[in-house]
């Protein structure tokens, strides 16, 4: 009964609401709201990216870490001394700026995927174990995350590099690791108020085992607010990932990485700005693209989660 | 009141007694330090005696103990690269972070809270929109990119402002700002949202309704319960302008812990990383726990549910 309360916004009954619904004629309420322009842009900007990012080989003007040594620190293409061949220019190793930017595409969203998907599977496990069982296992599991939340991220990364040494498998473990206390800590909330309702009750009374209950009713009423977390973990994975690769100790060379990028190219602004500039810009488009579906996802999913 | 503060004071030192056993017993079983310091074609006998003045000889628990003691007493050792107590390499660096991170904490305060009382004030009107389009903008824009593009326009382009370097308020002025960016955002925005919350309450009608003045209402009402989450989030942007100054730093060249840790990170340097990060540590530690007790002074309700 408490439940519905909150609305027909998940399923345990769904067959018995839309079959009411269909009796007394009422519109079809959407799951998703209107979506405003701008959201619509912003999903735009991200498919546009990771269709980009995908198709780097097929589109990429040239390989990103081949070097013309002799075409070094070209302007773009309205510049005088630039050409169409070098659309962004080049770098100080006459290295194709369109084309690193395009294989940044790959690693910044490759990384910041990965790193939210592992968070998500990690953090969201152990926080439906840690709700559903309490005890001990809750007690250390949230003493964890106490930990993870007092300290910076990056602290504990700069750390970690410094033991493990600079390495992609070093740099994923660590984007894998951070955010994975947020969404421990939603799911186990979520869960422990969710195992109250009635149906999970009935479940339990009709012989349900443990695992059965949390994924067919505890799961598909925590996703929600998973989601959106899951949105906003994904663009300060970026973020760090970028972070890290311009302190130089993230991606390696010659990999291209947008924060890597912006690195090597501030060493040359006054003479070449656009080649820190183009990949911050990058950087921030798909960040504040993540981050306004983010925000409206919370709006149209999730109200309770809103202003945190 | 007194067993809420016991146990935030403990949890806080669990949490520090965490961090420094992780970094401690990561550094030591990853590799060996002395190899990096000496070079992999370094006499035996050299090897041999540096383990031995560094202490890595002893067995694992042995070398625990002892760090600890040591930490006690405020010894943390000698740098592995410049070969003097780190304690006084940190000392030299403290007050460049220490100035950079609080003039942004100022700047954020002075700027985000006031930005975000006005939007809220002024809802869903012109100046509310834009307001807040800057705020989202500056929490999505990395603080090294901030940095950066502020040194091409105020020192390249207009020539106002030193790009790097410590010492008179013009040097501060960009790495602050930079650092700042993301505290005056999300400060805004969570003013913003925190003061429509309370705006809406029933007690702000009945203050209304009573026929207080609107000033009084917004000062005494409003701001006062708009303040605990405000709070909160305050203490987290300590927290994080101390991390993003190892960012900033080193896009300004400021003179500070941050650079200094990322040196080490590079070289290895343990003596000065376990001290870097515990000291970060303690200072994120003492800052949530007195957010935490200023935060259960606010709000009674915070205390007892604890």
């Amino acid at each position: 009964m408490a439940r519905s309360l909150t609305g027909p916004r998940k399923a345990t009954g769904s067959g018995s609401v839309s079959k009411a619904t269909k009796l007394v004629d009422a519109p079809r309420r959407s799951r998703w709201p209107a979506m405003p322009w701008l959201i619509r842009v912003c999903f735009g900007i991200v498919v546009v990216m990771v269709l980009v990012a995908l198709a780097a080989p097929l589109i990429a003007p040239h390989d990103p870490v081949s070097q013309t040594l002799t075409a070094r620190l070209q302007g773009t293409a309205l510049h005088a001394d630039g050409s169409s061949e070098y659309l962004l220019g080049t770098d100080q190793l006459g290295r194709d700026v369109l084309s690193r930017v395009i294989y940044g595409a790959q690693v910044s969203l490759g990384i910041g995927l990965f790193g939210m998907v592992v968070g998500l599977i990690l953090g969201s496990t152990l926080g439906i174990i840690a709700g559903f069982t309490r005890g001990f296992f809750d007690d250390v599991v949230m003493f964890l995350v106490d930990v993870q939340l007092a300290l910076p991220f990056i602290i504990m990364a700069l750390a970690a590099i410094a033991i493990f040494g600079p390495s992609l498998p070093v740099l994923l473990a660590i984007v894998g690791i951070a955010g994975w206390e947020g969404f421990a800590r939603v799911s186990r909330g979520m869960v422990l108020s969710t195992k109250e309702n009635a149906y999970v009750e009935a479940a339990r009374a009709l012989g349900a085992s443990r695992a059965r209950i949390i994924v067919k009713h505890l799961v598909p009423n925590i996703t929600a607010p998973l989601i959106v977390l899951a949105t906003l973990n994904l663009t300060s994975i970026i973020l760090l990932e970028s972070t890290l690769s311009f302190l130089g100790i993230g991606v390696q060379p010659p990999m291209a990485s947008w924060g890597r990028m912006i690195s090597e190219g501030r060493e040359y602004l006054n003479t070449a700005w656009w080649l820190a500039v183009v990949p911050g810009a990058a950087i921030m488009l798909i960040t504040m693209s993540i981050n306004l579906i983010g925000d409206w996802l919370r709006d149209a999913l999730d109200p309770t989660l809103r202003g945190r | 009141m007194l067993q809420f503060t016991l146990r935030r004071f403990i949890r806080g030192i669990l949490t520090l007694w965490v961090v420094v056993t992780l970094v401690f017993f990561g550094l030591r079983l990853s590799g060996d330090p002395v190899f990096l310091m000496l070079g992999d074609e370094a006499s035996p006998e050299a090897v041999t005696a540096l383990r031995e003045q560094l202490g890595l000889e002893e067995p694992l628990p042995m070398q625990y103990v002892r760090y600890f003691q040591m930490v006690g007493q405020g010894d943390f050792g000698n740098s592995l690269r410049e070969r003097r107590p780190v304690t006084e390499i940190v000392a030299e660096r403290l007050p460049a972070t220490a100035e950079l991170a609080s003039a942004a904490i100022m700047i954020s305060i002075v700027l985000g809270i006031p930005m975000g009382i006005f939007a809220a004030l002024r809802r869903n009107t012109a100046v509310d929109r834009g307001l807040m389009a800057i705020a989202f903008v500056g929490q999505s824009a990395p603080g090294f990119f901030v940095g950066i593009m502020l040194i091409l326009i105020f020192s390249m382009q207009l020539q106002l402002l030193p790009s790097s370097g410590r010492g008179t308020w013009q040097h501060l002025l960009m790495p602050a700002i930079a650092l700042s960016t993301y505290g005056i955002a999300s400060l805004a925005r969570l003013t913003r949202s925190a003061m429509l919350e309370v705006l809406s309450k029933d007690y702000v009608r009945t203050a209304r309704a009573k026929g207080l003045k609107e000033s009084i209402v917004q000062m005494r009402h409003v701001l006062r319960n708009a303040a605990i989450p405000v709070i909160t989030v305050l203490g987290l942007q300590i927290g994080l302008a101390i991390s993003g100054a190892i960012v900033v730093e080193t896009v300004f060249a400021w003179p500070g812990m941050g650079r200094l840790i990322i040196g080490a990170v590079t070289n290895r340097d343990y003596p000065v990383i376990q001290m870097a990060v515990l000291l970060i540590a303690v200072s994120v530690v003492i800052v949530n726990f007195i957010v935490d007790i200023l935060y259960g002074v606010l709000d009674p309700r915070i205390r007892y549910q604890s």
